[in-house]
């Protein structure tokens, strides 16, 4: 009898060993693809903040060109750059930000979950935060275009929210990343379904940019109103601006001129890529063990903060 | 007070149509650029540009109806894109007369034919 219950013991202690390493082996990872989904709000918020950048930055170009090609005596110019964005406007941006906090607000609660504590709430500013989120969702307050997406995207929030603030529907892990996976996949398709158009409208900028500065060299150097070394100067300057405003397109900056059928190049293709590497890590927690969920949040971390730096160096190059 | 009325839907094969033309118009403007990278000629490039900034033009207009909120705003956006068929229409034999390349300017006509179509379709 004694004998037995040293063994019951044993067991009961190793159970319980087990259940801690289980947790510490998830916690990590889990981390991991907290930090990811960080990094890849801020690329979504970058690549948004750099579509209204490149607009702003076309429309100084514009009213510089216009300036020096007028011969109207009374023509003006404007040094401070002032803008007023069309094709985004800051509001949209704070809608799609906030679509972001969303997913930033799942994978905190994801990483309290996977701590060993008892508490397993979020801090008082994130549960604040899932309350607005919530109210702001259940009250139509999330504009976007199509009503389809919107409607998929409220409850998404919706749910994230009331996960947030939530500790006992969702004490496994895996079944919250289940449950949570077809809102992250509305939230994602809502955002990247508008992102290739944004990122159409960055390029024609820059290349309204190239234009621009082709033909004021062309001019300068046709009139002869500069000299030969100027004009060579002037080319160089004009190569800089532009490869300082354009890492997405370098490479069709190296391309020859009029290759046979080219496609656009898609400017939203680093985002659009971090944001589905969101759904690929959420589905790692679901489906695999910790190895698999380090490498699905590695990929989207790499993958998102390798947006943000093309988007914040287009934004940094202004 | 009025009480504030509810936004109605935005018919989901009007954004398809959005996002073909977004396409359509980054063609145009991909070969345009490309027709301004191959002259020096300031007259030339001039011309080039405004063909380029028209087009760029309905591009912004399209990306902005794409993100528009609602229905309203959406209609407002696209009626302001239909209006842009005829200027298209004026613009395909225009880029035959500036642009030398012939293969190029017909190919440019041509994705300027797709983008009346789509915007006709609006």
């Amino acid at each position: 009898m004694r004998k037995f219950h040293s063994f019951l013991v044993i067991g009961l202690i190793s159970t319980m060993l087990s259940a801690c390493a289980g947790f510490s082996r998830i916690q990590d990872p889990i981390s991991h693809f907290n930090q990811a989904a960080h990094a890849a709000s801020s690329a979504e918020s970058a690549f948004l903040n750099a579509v209204q950048v490149v607009e702003c930055e076309d429309q100084f170009y514009k009213s510089a060109y216009d300036y020096s090609t007028s011969s109207d005596p009374k023509a003006n110019f404007d040094l401070r750059g002032y803008c007023t964005p069309i094709v985004v406007t800051p509001d949209q941006i704070t809608t799609r930000n906030t679509l972001m906090s969303a997913i930033v607000l799942y994978a905190d609660k994801m990483q309290a979950l996977s701590t060993s504590d008892n508490d397993k709430q979020l801090d008082a500013n994130s549960q604040t935060l899932a309350q607005n989120l919530n109210k702001l969702a259940i009250t139509g307050g999330i504009k976007l275009q199509d009503p389809a997406i919107v409607q998929g995207v409220e409850a998404a929030v919706s749910a994230i929210a009331k996960m947030a603030l939530d500790q006992i529907i969702y004490s496994n892990l895996r079944n919250a990343a289940q449950n949570m996976q077809p809102y992250l996949k509305a939230i994602v398709t809502a955002l990247q379904s508008e992102n290739f158009g944004f990122g159409q409208a960055i390029i024609s900028s820059l290349g309204h940019i190239e234009m621009m500065l082709r033909i004021e060299i062309s001019l300068s150097h046709q009139r002869g109103q500069v000299a030969a070394a100027d004009t060579f100067f002037n080319i160089i300057n004009a190569r800089g601006i532009l490869i300082g405003a354009d890492p997405v397109t370098k490479q069709a900056l190296a391309s020859p001129a009029n290759t046979p059928n080219p496609k656009p190049v898609d400017a939203a293709k680093p985002v659009n890529d971090a944001l589905d590497a969101i759904v690929t890590g959420n589905q790692a927690i679901a489906n695999t063990g910790s190895g698999g969920i380090y490498a699905a949040a590695n990929d989207m971390y790499k993958r998102a903060m390798t947006a943000k730096d093309i988007y914040d160096s287009i934004a940094k190059a202004k | 007070m009025p009480e504030e009325q509810t936004p109605k839907p935005i018919d989901p094969s009007k954004l398809s149509i959005i996002n073909q033309l977004i396409y359509q118009l980054s063609l145009i403007l991909l070969d345009l650029l490309s027709a301004g990278r191959a002259t020096a000629d300031p007259t030339e490039l001039m011309q080039i540009n405004n063909e380029y900034m028209a087009v760029g033009t309905i591009l912004n207009q399209a990306a902005q109806a794409q993100a528009a909120a609602n229905d309203t705003l959406f209609n407002q956006v696209t009626s302001t894109l239909k209006t842009q068929a005829k200027m298209l229409e004026d613009m395909e034999t225009q880029i035959k007369k500036i642009v030398s390349d012939v293969q190029l300017a017909g190919r440019v006509t041509g994705y300027i034919a797709e983008g009346i179509t789509l915007l006709i379709k609006l």
